[in-house]
């Protein structure tokens, strides 16, 4: 019993002990479990913080260690010539750029770039310090020197990739391209006038990228590549322009010259030049007198070669036949109380001797026929006064007067070409439209745009602005024009095998110091055309101060020559007189007859 | 009835060796294994399948650029080499040469004849 009750009492004291056990390994549990779950619910709190209140802020850090907004090239449009030839390409180059005040450690930062990028530690330290927000430290870097700058991860250093305008030709046809400046925009010439259709658009996009800067993933972006621009340009006509007109402005010492070559017809443009000239690639080294488009942005006083418009407009008003005679006068008259003169002592010319001799005083008269308001009704008609609209920036109207502020002696002026200032594209175009059987065409120097998937973006075509002349007034002012190249002032603008026909033109320039015609100062020209029955070229030079050779047709008219000789030979154009092919011919019966 | 019900089904509460329903119960056991295991080797195959293709997707991604690059370096060979030649055949430069050192004239007028 007593063993029972102990044995009793050894179970309670084992029940008591297991019940205590189990207390303790509860309340065990019990804390594990509130320690797990308070543990848990601060996880679960940060855990939501982090994915709901810091969301954005955190996906923006994410973002900026992994991805990164990278330029895609825009590559500026190619300029080509009206044969496909390039005239201005456009490379992609890297430009390396620092933040200063992102920069941590600038003395380490110039000595890594120095070794990166091969500049002297110093000039980068002396960029780095100067001051401003953000520098250019290389422009036109390879494509391993940016690579190398990004591998150094320095803050505040980057590279950027951008295009660069080069000219393969250099100076030829500089002033018609004109150029870009250091952030591709266009500055000069075609450049600035097609900027909108050249310019490619820059567009960023998304790179996904590791540790190392390495790039993993890249957004497509469309690349907006610029525009190509086809020109009415002919690359060796445009070469052969600039090499004459170089030897005649340098042969004669002159200040400057120029020189435009047209199809008479269309108003292609097929070169246009001045010199002294620059080279693009280079242009903040030349001085802005020789970027300047003379051609197009100057005027001058045409002198005689505007004889050919008071002629016009006489022919066209029945007032004057070719045969019809003046009294020259001796080689002087009075007009207004001022007495102009000829070169030479004339006593009687025929309306086409007028012409082709030059005549002032026959001019004059012939003037005084055609009377203030019909001539100023032709002037404007050929265009005078009035931009043509050649799509080229800067562009001159020119100067003339209304006829109710002429004086006494404009009008006479104005039949010899002074009173009155004209570009030389303005001359041109009148010249073209004698050549063409009396329409004014607009010219043009580019003939289509061209998107980079060969779609015709824009095409220019000849555009008539209106007729000034009959057809009949422009073939018999043709023929008197050729009177000039054949026996008169003219000569030594005799294209061989090929008819010419054209006007010279010597007048003096007024001095700015005395607002008088100077004695030594003058303007050479000749404007003409070739061949006479079906023009295919119409071409102005001027040459401007020449120091020898003073004469129109003794600078000028060669340097057309030559252009015209050297041109016709590359379209293939055939002289009229064949003098191998008859030789060819008859050695080829003689061969027959023998056989 | 419905005791025996469920512990047809289950093993809970009988003697292994002693039930009738032994062979059965094994085979449900072993499906049930064999669930088991199928459906985390799907699991595993699974996360396996998106952990290979992620890496997969990176290890294009660098040949994606790598080729990119190469290509973009081409182009960029390309237009250097276009430009090199519309240098070379400068106008100016031909006739220096062909002056200069090769002797060459311009053609007088009868020397060119013209085939149409």
């Amino acid at each position: 019993m007593q063993r029972r009750s102990g044995e009793k009492s050894s179970d309670k004291g084992a029940t008591t002990s297991g019940a205590a056990k189990r207390s303790l390994l509860r309340r065990r549990v019990i804390i594990l479990f509130c320690s797990l779950t308070a543990a848990l619910t601060v996880i679960s709190g940060q855990l939501f913080s982090l994915q709901v209140f810091r969301y954005s802020e955190l996906v923006r850090v994410a973002d900026g260690q992994t991805s990164r907004r990278v330029p895609s090239v825009a590559r500026r449009g190619t300029i080509y010539d009206r044969n496909g030839r390039e005239l201005a390409i456009s490379l992609a180059t890297s430009s390396i750029f620092v933040r200063p005040s992102q920069v941590e450690n600038p003395e380490r930062a110039s000595q890594a770039l120095s070794a990166a990028l091969k500049l002297p530690a110093e000039k980068i330290l002396d960029r780095l310090r100067a001051g401003k927000s953000f520098v250019y430290i290389k422009r036109a870097a390879s494509s391993e020197e940016a690579e190398a700058v990004e591998r150094l991860m320095l803050k505040g250093i980057g590279s950027d990739v951008q295009s660069k305008r080069f000219y393969p030709k250099a100076q030829q046809a500089a002033h018609l391209l004109g150029f870009v400046g250091a952030d591709d925009q266009g500055l000069e010439g075609l450049e600035l006038q097609y900027d909108a259709y050249l310019a490619g658009k820059r567009q960023w996009v998304m790179r996904q990228q590791d540790a190392k800067r390495r790039p993993i993933f890249r957004e497509e972006a469309d690349e907006a590549h610029g525009a190509d621009l086809y020109l009415t340009i002919d690359e060796v006509i445009q070469y052969i322009t600039e090499r004459e007109l170089e030897a005649a402005v340098t042969h004669s010492g002159a200040l400057s010259g120029s020189a435009i070559v047209m199809d008479p017809f269309t108003g292609e443009i097929l070169a246009l030049a001045n010199y002294p000239t620059f080279d693009p690639n280079l242009y903040s080294e030349a001085s802005a007198f020789a970027r300047r488009n003379r051609a197009v942005a100057d005027y001058y006083e045409p002198g005689s070669a505007f004889k050919a418009i008071v002629g016009a407009g006489a022919l066209e008003e029945r007032l004057v036949r070719p045969e019809d005679r003046f009294n020259a006068e001796g080689g002087a008259i009075e007009v207004g109380g001022v007495t102009i003169r000829d070169h030479e002592r004339f006593e009687t010319l025929t309306f086409a001797e007028v012409m082709a001799h030059s005549s002032n005083v026959g001019a004059i008269k012939v003037g005084q026929r055609l009377g203030k308001s019909h001539y100023y009704d032709y002037i404007s008609g050929f265009g005078f006064g009035n931009l043509t609209k050649i799509d080229l920036p800067g562009e001159t109207p020119g100067l003339i007067r209304r006829p109710k502020e002429w004086s006494a002696l404009s009008l006479a002026s104005l039949s010899i070409g002074q009173e009155i200032s004209v570009s030389p594209l303005q001359m041109l175009t009148a010249m073209s439209a004698i050549a063409n059987g009396g329409n004014l065409v607009r010219p043009y120097v580019a003939k289509s745009i061209v998107a980079e998937d060969g779609k015709v973006i824009r095409e220019n075509v000849p555009m008539p602005v209106r007729r000034v002349i009959s057809e009949d007034t422009a073939r018999t002012l043709a023929n008197i024009l050729k009177g000039v190249v054949t026996d008169g002032t003219g000569k030594a603008a005799a294209v061989e095998g090929f008819e010419t026909a054209g006007k010279t033109g010597t007048s003096q320039k007024v001095e700015r110091s005395t607002g008088r015609y100077s004695r030594n100062k003058v303007v050479a020209s000749f404007v003409g055309f070739v061949p006479v029955e079906h023009p295919q070229l119409a071409i102005i030079v001027i040459i401007d101060e020449p120091a020898t050779l003073r004469w129109g047709g003794s600078i000028a008219a060669p340097t057309f020559r030559e252009i015209a000789r050297e041109s016709l030979k590359h379209l293939r154009k055939s002289p009229v007189v064949q003098e191998p092919f008859r030789l060819a011919e008859e050695v080829r019966h003689a061969a027959f007859r023998l056989n | 009835m419905r005791s025996y019900s469920i512990a047809a089904w289950t093993s809970v509460g009988r003697d292994r060796a002693s039930s009738l329903l032994k062979p059965r119960v094994d085979q449900i056991r072993r499906f049930d294994l064999l669930q088991s295991l199928i459906l985390g080797g799907a699991v595993l195959a699974v996360v396996l399948f998106y952990v290979w293709q992620h890496i997969q997707v990176v290890r294009l991604g660098y040949q994606v650029e790598y080729l990119a690059g190469e290509r973009a370096a081409l182009i960029q060979q390309q237009k250097e080499l276009r430009l090199e030649v519309a240098r070379l055949m400068s106008l100016r430069r031909v006739e220096e040469i062909a002056r200069g050192q090769l002797g060459l004239t311009s053609p007088k007028a009868g020397q060119v004849i013209v085939l149409e």
